[in-house]
């Protein structure tokens, strides 16, 4: 019951905001009471899933595998536990004395409606209700995007709308393909009843699944709407974005990670565009001169490595891709914050325009320090655990070049750090230059808080790791999930 | 039953891709459209199609009833498809307003766009700008 209860709660802040439309800062007040409850929900959601307990909810009291039914073991609850820290971060950032009374007053409601279709697709136990949860979150971004109403908001949306629905029509056909072999969407169910499928059906139901997520988790050949749209975005919002959208992707691929055991070609096909977008991600990202362009090309990169993780068809290997998305996610979005801040301050997202001289330097520039080693994976910070995790993990199960691939983005990884650095905290002011730093204010709220959150989430590992682990190995137990066969 | 689906989820999607590698953005929503209506046939079909109507009558055996799940399911994703095109039709509108062709161009990026287009809001956008 509980858990209709916090699946409900974004959705009824939204109708409240939604109805009153309260002014700006009642608005945020609401919304940040409302996600700091969620945030405590979601820790002891992910403290009675951490003893192994799979939390369970038949709608209408209908047994599985026959009615609708949300389940919440280990892997839900981290990804529904990062999702509410994200968001509460979020509405820290998003002020409206810096970023508009309006942006803000719109943006909450969607916000709280985006969070509602997450908890949705973490929660489901079924297919079909991924479909429809993803659907919402897809929509609820579409506005976000298009909220600013600039030409360049409406039309770089539409090639994203455009991509994702076709991408949403292969998620349908593979559904119906599924259907037609095992007779149910349920995820515990269907594992069971696939086994003795014709096996080209069984290889185009699955692959057109495949097809789908990875375009949702922006993997090379699939990922040119992210960059277009990201930068314009409101920052917080886009912030949001790369932390969790991707990883919609990246979780739904967890999700049927089971059912692609019987087609080891789509695990091998993922491996290496994973390999693949992690190389050429990061190229890509060195080249851009936009700060966000060149930060959403990273995380096609990073992403990559999250996928390459998946497809080696390990255990270790996903509980290596299910840290590494935590780790991703908390730091993505830490340097997007400072790229908030960075954009404000300079009334520009172009690097080579960048020359931040206000007050409240030193602290922004530890802030992406910390973020960006951890990007990099240097010792002492998660990327390193995360980045030693997916090494090891490929280096046992032998694939030498996937390795060579990630070494290697893991280098250029570091360069295009450094490139952010030295053109945004390094720059020698030239004669001529206007300074704007008297325009903006610098909020240091959010960017403390991710930062200590990082330092947290690094000191830490260890324990989220073994959770992670624990996670990849409930994965594939299917009698632990209702509607299971075994 | 199962050859005229196929033919139709063929013809859907082949007048589908047509439309959408198309220049006018009007032309992409509607192949946007076909491709949904032919995923959603794909869908519908795959309840084994009997004929009857999924209700237990005395004296009656399932054999032939058609599986009632998946037209459920199909109920769900048009009410979808239909929100995404009337979503689709609505950014098209907001986009004509503002004078601009409705043809397929780059993506625009940098400043300098996005500044000089704040400049001109929408002109019928001006009473809701605070709804």
């Amino acid at each position: 019951m509980s858990l209709a209860l916090f699946f409900l709660m974004p959705l009824a802040t939204a109708c409240l905001l939604f109805l009153w439309r309260p002014a700006a800062i009642h608005s945020r007040r609401i919304s940040l009471l409302a996600s700091a409850v969620m945030v405590v929900w979601a820790f002891a959601i992910a403290a009675r899933c951490g003893d192994g307990e799979v939390l369970i909810h038949s709608f209408g009291n209908w047994a599985p595998p026959f009615g609708i039914v949300f389940v919440v073991d280990r892997l839900g609850a981290l990804f529904i536990t990062l999702q509410t820290l994200l968001l509460f971060v979020t509405l820290v950032a998003l002020r409206p004395e810096a970023h508009g009374e309006n942006t803000v007053t719109r943006a909450h409601p969607v916000l709280m409606v985006a969070t509602f279709g997450l908890f949705g697709a973490f929660m489901t136990g079924d297919l079909f209700n991924l479909f429809v949860m993803i659907e919402l979150v897809l929509v609820s971004s579409y506005m976000l995007i298009q909220m600013p109403g600039t030409r360049r908001s409406l039309v770089s949306a539409i090639p994203m709308i455009v991509i994702n629905t076709v991408a949403s029509a292969l998620f349908i056909a593979g559904l119906g393909l599924l259907y037609g072999i095992g007779g149910s969407l349920n995820v515990a169910d269907l594992i069971g009843r696939i086994g003795e499928a014709p096996d080209g059906l069984r290889l185009a139901a699955l692959g057109m699944l495949v097809a789908a997520f990875a375009t949702k988790a922006a993997l090379v050949p699939l990922c040119f709407w992210m960059p277009a749209t990201y930068p314009t975005l409101s920052a917080p919002v886009a912030a949001l974005f790369a932390g969790i959208m991707t990883k919609l992707g990246v979780y739904a691929l967890l999700r049927i990670s089971p059912m692609l055991a019987y087609e080891p070609v789509l695990f091998t096909t993922l491996m290496w565009l994973g390999g693949i977008s992690a190389l050429l991600g990061v190229l890509a990202a060195l080249s851009q001169y936009e700060l966000r362009r060149l930060l959403s090309f990273h995380s096609v990169s990073q992403v990559g490595y999250i996928v390459l993780a998946l497809g080696l068809q390990t255990v270790f290997g996903i509980a290596a891709a299910i840290f590494f998305a935590l780790h991703h996610s908390l730091v993505k979005f830490t340097l997007y914050l400072v790229a908030d801040e960075l954009e404000r301050s300079n009334n520009s997202q172009d690097l080579r325009q960048m020359d931040f001289r206000r007050p409240g330097k030193v602290v922004l520039a530890t802030a992406f320090g910390i973020a960006a080693f951890a990007l990099a994976g240097i010792p002492p910070l998660s990327g390193f655990f995360g980045k030693l995790a997916v090494f090891w993990a490929s280096f046992e199960s032998g694939e030498w070049i996937g390795l060579a691939l990630l070494v290697m983005a893991s280098v250029f990884t570091l360069a295009s750090m450094l490139k952010i650095w030295r053109f945004a905290f390094q720059r020698t002011p030239v004669e001529g230059d206007s300074n704007p730093s008297s325009a903006s204010v610098f909020y240091p709220t959010a960017v403390i808080m991710m930062s200590v959150l990082i330092v947290l989430f690094s000191l830490s590992a260890g324990p989220v790791f073994n959770y992670a682990l624990a996670a990849a190995e409930q994965i594939y137990v299917v009698s632990s999930l209702p509607g299971g066969g075994g | 039953m199962i050859p005229i689906v196929a033919a139709s989820v063929f013809l859907l999607l082949a007048a589908g891709v047509y439309l959408l590698l198309q220049k006018s953005w009007l032309r992409v929503v509607i192949g946007l459209g076909l491709i949904s209506h032919a995923v959603h046939l794909i869908l519908l079909s795959s309840g084994r199609p009997g004929g009857l109507a999924p209700v237990l009558l005395v004296g009656v055996g399932i054999e032939g009833v058609t599986d009632p799940l998946p037209q459920a399911f199909v109920l769900t994703a048009i009410v979808i498809a239909m929100a995404m095109t009337i979503y689709l039709f609505a950014a098209m509108a907001a986009l004509a307003r503002r004078g601009k062709r409705m043809d397929v161009e780059p993506v625009p990026d940098g400043d300098e766009d996005r500044e000089a287009e704040t400049l001109q809001p929408d002109p019928e956008d001006k009473g809701r700008a605070g709804s």
